[in-house]
């Protein structure tokens, strides 16, 4: 490592919804960094806070306690190099707005010029394969279309750091790999860094480059896990590895919070 | 589109639920006329103060071509077009002030709440003691009513906007007026459309008013001029008027709602892919 700042940085954090008898503390304490153009997949049980995590990471919450930074600014508000890919699409997009207008509303500010402002709407709904789609509205779009959408505007937006909240658990399993497999291609294009919230497993495993597991609330980091396997990844190839069986159930074991002999007894019950 | 007449397309178009309920809309009104029209003739109304429809629409078509009828629809007309434009441009800067500051919207939604119900009518005697009998009358007080429903359709369009569009403006850090502009109104569109269109309604029905009541000019003094010199043909074909002025203008308002809804689930026709 170089002593260069960290992408991201996490140090201390924690977050305790209202106050009182209702309060509910969230997260306990995380710290965790993030290398430039890394892939880091975070994943956890249901509820545990991974939204809350992102939201914060993101500048769109305060923490109750501790900081993230990035490149070694401590960040108030969604930094300028940053993208967000929500969950929500049909929500995210404007339906008012054409596909084209909704990736050039993020630009307006950046006061681009139109030739450019024109290229990179182009190139971006190239990137995620809708170069015909730009005068149609988002309601016009399937869910999976949708989400390129979304996926173009943040790329058109040109972040260093690219925040995807559970972005493909509405889509069917066929869609969902495929984009999985868009996302990889587009981190190798433009060399973005990108935090990925999942609650699957399988997709954590197979898109990362390393895994961050955590505890249920009040949330902790409970493991990093190296993801070594080969790139580029393959739906098919890579999956059917041994290691990627290994790692999968690594990370299982950590989430489900099962120790070495509770799998085998689980399955024993299962049976 | 092209205007092919192949077979089919006819019948299809009997058919078509908009056909049919046009053709009923139609048969009803026409019912409604003769009904009126037989009693008349059988002697049912007096003929004196229930002259014919037949006779009342010849007036009327008559009228076509003379000044005296385009004359009273301009004043109505200029009346209801400054009251709705002032209505709302205050109603929609107010709704977004009121809208987008919940310590604005706690001070002043009591004060909304108890100005609303007053009708405007019952400003009349204090109008006319200010501003007279004439144009700033008739606008002041459909100007006070049409206020209410485009106010209180922005002010709740504002609070009901979607959190997660809003979030992704600020995400992007969109500039507050293009995050107004651009998400916010938009958003409160599906409210302030029907609000303006109740509005349009509103104004038009207090300009008529204020010219039935005070004297105003426009259709309403018509109006009021035909019945007090006996003329009740010419009353009745101002009165239908007046009454197809108010139609025109809520189909007007019905397509520009259909047009700037274009996008919203209720008007989104067939094309979208689920
Ligand atoms: N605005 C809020 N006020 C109070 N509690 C909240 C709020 N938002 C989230 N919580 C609570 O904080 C905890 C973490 O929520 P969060 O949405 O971050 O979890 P998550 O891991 O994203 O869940 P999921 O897997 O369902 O997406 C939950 O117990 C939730 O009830
Ligand atoms: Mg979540």
């Amino acid at each position: 490592m170089t002593d260069e700042a960290p992408m991201l940085e996490v140090r201390g954090l924690g977050k305790t919804y209202g106050d009182g008898p209702q309060a509910v503390h969230a997260i306990d304490e995380i710290n965790f960094t993030v290398a430039r153009s890394e892939f880091v997949c975070v994943v956890g049980p249901s509820g545990c806070g991974k939204t809350t995590l992102l939201r914060c990471l993101a500048g769109l919450m305060s923490a109750s306690t501790g900081q993230v930074s990035i490149e070694g600014r401590r960040l108030d508000r969604t930094p300028e190099e940053m993208a967000i890919v929500f969950q929500d699409y049909s929500r995210s997009l404007f339906p008012w707005m054409s596909v084209e207008q909704n990736i050039a509303f993020p630009l307006r500010r950046k006061r681009l010029g139109r030739a450019k402002q024109q290229q990179l709407i182009k190139d971006s709904l190239e990137a995620v394969n809708l170069a015909d789609a730009g005068r149609r509205y988002p309601w016009q779009l399937s869910g999976g279309m949708q989400q390129r959408v979304a996926i173009a505007r943040a790329l058109a937006y040109e972040p260093q750091v690219l925040l995807m909240d559970e972005p493909f658990a509405a889509l069917d399993a066929q869609t969902r790999a495929d984009l999985e497999d868009l996302t990889l291609k587009l981190r190798h294009e433009y060399g973005v860094t990108v935090v990925f919230v999942t609650h699957d497993i399988d997709e954590a495993v197979y898109l990362a480059d390393r895994v961050i597991a955590l505890t249920p609330r009040p949330t902790r980091v409970r493991e990093v896990i190296d993801i070594d396997l080969p790139r580029p990844r393959n739906q098919l190839t890579t999956k059917e590895l041994p290691d990627f069986a290994r790692l999968r159930g690594h990370v299982y074991r950590q989430v489900r919070q099962l120790d070495d002999g509770a799998d085998q007894r689980e399955a024993a019950t299962a049976s | 589109m092209s205007t092919s007449i192949i077979p089919g397309t006819r019948r299809r178009l009997l058919r078509s639920p908009k056909f049919t309920d046009g053709l009923l809309g139609a048969a009803g009104l026409v019912t409604v006329l003769a009904v009126l029209e037989f009693s008349t003739i059988v002697g049912l109304l007096p003929e004196k103060t229930f002259p014919r429809v037949s006779a009342d629409l010849r007036e009327l078509a008559g009228m076509a071509g003379a000044a005296e009828l385009w004359t009273a629809v301009g004043h109505t007309l200029q009346g209801w077009a400054i009251s709705f434009a002032l209505a709302t441009v205050i109603a929609v800067l107010l709704g977004i002030a009121v809208g987008s500051n919940a310590v604005l919207y706690a001070a002043t939604s009591a004060v909304i709440e108890f100005l609303r119900p007053i009708p405007s009518v019952a400003l009349i005697p204090l109008v006319v003691l200010v501003l007279g009998t004439g144009l700033q009358s008739k606008v002041f007080l459909a100007t006070f009513a049409a206020t209410w429903p485009v106010l209180v359709a922005t002010i709740y369009g504002m609070r009901d906007v979607e959190p997660v569009a809003l979030e992704t403006a600020r995400s992007f850090r969109a500039r507050p007026r293009d995050t107004l502009l651009s998400v916010v109104l938009p958003g409160a569109v599906p409210y302030i459309a029907p609000g303006l269109r109740v509005a349009s309604t509103t104004a038009l029905i207090l300009c008529v008013t204020a010219e039935l009541v005070i004297g105003a000019p426009g259709l309403g003094q018509s109006i009021t001029v035909a019945q007090a010199g006996g003329q009740y043909q010419l009353m009745y074909a101002f009165i239908i008027a007046t009454g197809l002025l108010g139609v025109l203008l809520n189909l007007l308002f019905v397509a520009l709602e259909k047009r700037l809804l274009r996008w919203h689930p209720s008007q989104r026709s067939q094309g979208g892919v689920q």
